[in-house]
């Protein structure tokens, strides 16, 4: 569904992405996985043309996005950003209604399908009780529900989430987690990134590890999150564990803490 | 799209009943309130005045006109002259002006996701003014004081795009700061024709300055209603973009809108309202920025919505305020100074009661 090759890019004369190659197959959840300003949100722009490649090429359901308009690819193409606050008091359930803009057929508005596609979605990320709420009044964990509820509602092949979980509580990181996982079993492409290496490795189908704006590994999570690989982009804090199915990534004194080694990922 | 989706029911599912929550039916009600507020108070001004017509001849006045009926009866040729060819086109041209101004307004704050933004941010009235006095200055090079000013007034903004466009984009920033340098560059050449000019003719710029309707007639409706009116259709018809640019840039072009082009198709459109008013009556304040404000209050933020109430108010406001201009004082006041005197207190009254959650 999104193939990515050779793809180069960098701000004046700083390379922010070298060499990126991989790509993500139809109805995969796949985890962007990198430490701190190693490009991962520059990707993601590539990938969207927000921002253009200077190299490379980066293909959406076998189409260059070169040959594709702002209004053709937002029918490919979901975005949710990291953090967004508007300037005007919008209601919940009209930000969500938004999401339709791709695929409104009168000049004017919504029509009936797509007010229902925009409850669907509220419902299904559990937000109808504040659908009247002014969207610019919300915590930014609720924001960020309501903005993956507008990229459910656009109905796009391929979502791009730019860390979706990285201003919620627990339970809503989990929620977050589960429902883009139900999400990707419906047919979606999904590319998320997140800094919490458990989080990827218990839900993704696949991994992407960026290091220095390049690609550092690519694969399952149970290939990718080990702790070589997590040694290299953090040096030295993590040790990772299995407990009984599930693996667990811990600060390396905490697991020194709690017992031996079972395992020498 | 169902064949991308093995599952093509995600939505379908638990979509529920429920569609009636999306309601407009109130905001609906709220554009016919203010369609009336606007028939009434525009019925209402053509009564008053400073020679004193009572209400029914200055009806029979307008509907033998509207009817082409001989002007054969009793009618009096000076009240015919002052309610058909003084007072009615008066009244049209401060209800297209402020339409134009507010809708100018909404889609300026839109574009610049800013709700304190007026129609003049681009420096159209330093522009326009500029125009006016060169106009008013060197009458034997212009044609006429009016289109000077409707050259230089979207000469400015013209400029101020061209000044921030860097490689395909033009980001809000430069374009805002574009426009106040552009701005303060337009008054200091005015305030070197002012200096220069003899004092008749700074008296005529003053005047200018000011705004005011004083020399409305059926040709200014003529030109500048249609203008008006058209572009508010065409600007009214891209409400919901104009929703979505004011989500941002990146927001914008993540759902199929593309910034650049619809930021230009508006800007473009307040533009040549702003310029073809203010060319017109002069420069009047407040309005372009009060209204809009004032309309999100009421039914919110749609901009599909927002338009056309704030429009319609607009032009209401700016008919009060000039029926108050001519009738308050024996002599004229300047439009400007009520819509001014009047808008300073409904400013502070915002600041003070809902300061945060407009301001924010």
């Amino acid at each position: 569904m999104l193939h990515v090759k050779d793809l180069q890019f960098q701000y004046g004369i700083q390379p922010v992405l070298k060499d990126i190659s991989f790509q993500v197959g139809q109805g995969q959840l796949c985890g962007l996985f990198g430490p701190n300003g190693c490009g991962k949100t520059t990707l993601f722009k590539c990938c969207l043309k927000f921002l253009k490649n200077q190299g490379g090429q980066i293909r959406v359901d076998g189409q260059d996005i070169k040959d594709l308009r702002i209004e053709e690819m937002a029918k490919l193409v979901a975005y949710v950003p990291q953090e967004h606050k508007p300037p005007f008091p919008y209601l919940v359930k009209d930000v969500v209604l938004m999401g339709r803009t791709p695929r409104l057929k009168s000049l004017f508005g919504t029509n009936k399908e797509d007010r229902q596609k925009a409850l669907g979605a509220l419902k299904l990320l559990g937000l109808l009780e504040i659908a009247d709420k002014p969207y610019n009044q919300l915590s930014g964990g609720q924001r960020q529900l309501v903005l993956i509820a507008r990229a459910v509602a656009q109905e796009t092949p391929l979502m791009f989430l730019d860390e979706p979980t990285s201003a919620l509580d627990f339970s809503n990181q989990i929620r977050i987690w589960r429902i883009m996982k139900q999400i990707a079993e419906s047919g979606v492409t999904i590319l998320a990134c997140s800094h919490d290496p458990n989080h990827v490795s218990w839900y993704c189908d696949r991994v992407v590890v960026m290091n220095h704006n390049h690609i550092l590994r690519e694969g399952p999570p149970q290939e990718v999150i080990t702790e070589p690989v997590l040694d290299e982009i953090y040096r030295n804090v993590c040790a990772v564990r299995n407990l009984d199915e599930a693996r667990m990534v811990l600060p390396k004194e905490v697991a020194h803490g709690n017992g031996e080694r079972k395992n020498n990922y | 799209m169902a064949g991308y989706l093995k599952d093509a029911s995600l939505l379908e599912d638990i979509a529920c009943e429920e569609s009636n929550e999306f309601s407009i039916h109130g905001k609906l009600m709220i554009l016919l309130a203010l369609f009336v507020l606007l028939v009434l108070t525009s019925s209402a001004a053509v009564v008053f005045g400073a020679y004193k017509i009572s209400i029914t001849d200055v009806y029979s006045i307008i509907l033998s006109h509207l009817l082409h009926l001989s002007e054969a009866q009793n009618m009096d040729s000076l009240k015919d002259i002052i309610v058909w060819d003084l007072r009615l086109p008066r009244v049209l041209l401060a209800i297209t002006v402020g339409f134009a101004l507010s809708a100018a307004g909404a889609t300026f704050q839109g574009c610049f996701r800013n709700p304190l933004v007026e129609p003049y941010i681009l420096g159209i009235s330093s522009g326009a003014a500029f125009g006016a006095a060169m106009g008013i200055v060197f009458h034997q090079f212009f044609f006429s004081v009016q289109a000077a000013a409707f050259i230089f007034g979207s000469l400015a903004v013209i400029m101020a795009y061209g000044i921030a466009r860097v490689n395909k984009e033009t980001p809000t920033v430069t374009l805002i700061l574009a426009g106040v340098i552009l701005g303060s560059l337009f008054s200091a050449a005015v305030s070197i024709l002012k200096y220069i000019s003899n004092d008749s003719a700074l008296r005529e710029i003053v005047f200018w300055l000011m705004g005011g309707f004083y020399f409305a007639s059926w040709s200014d409706v003529a030109l500048v209603t249609p203008v008006v009116m058209l572009s508010f259709l065409a600007m009214w018809s891209l409400g919901w973009k104009l929703n979505i640019l004011s989500m941002g840039d990146d927001e914008a072009r993540g759902l199929g809108v593309n910034p650049e082009k619809y930021k230009l198709i508006l800007i473009g459109l307040a533009t040549l309202m702003t310029s073809i008013a203010v060319s017109t009556v002069g420069i009047i304040a407040w309005v372009g920025l009060m209204m809009p404000h004032a309309t999100r209050m009421i039914l919110g933020p749609d901009h599909r919505f927002v338009i056309p109430a704030s429009a319609m108010l607009g032009g209401s406001y700016l008919l009060i305020c000039d029926t108050m201009a001519r009738t308050l004082t024996s002599s004229e006041i300047p439009v400007g100074i009520i819509t001014s005197l009047l808008g300073a207190p409904y400013l502070v009254y915002l600041l003070r009661t809902r300061g945060k959650s407009v301001f924010e």
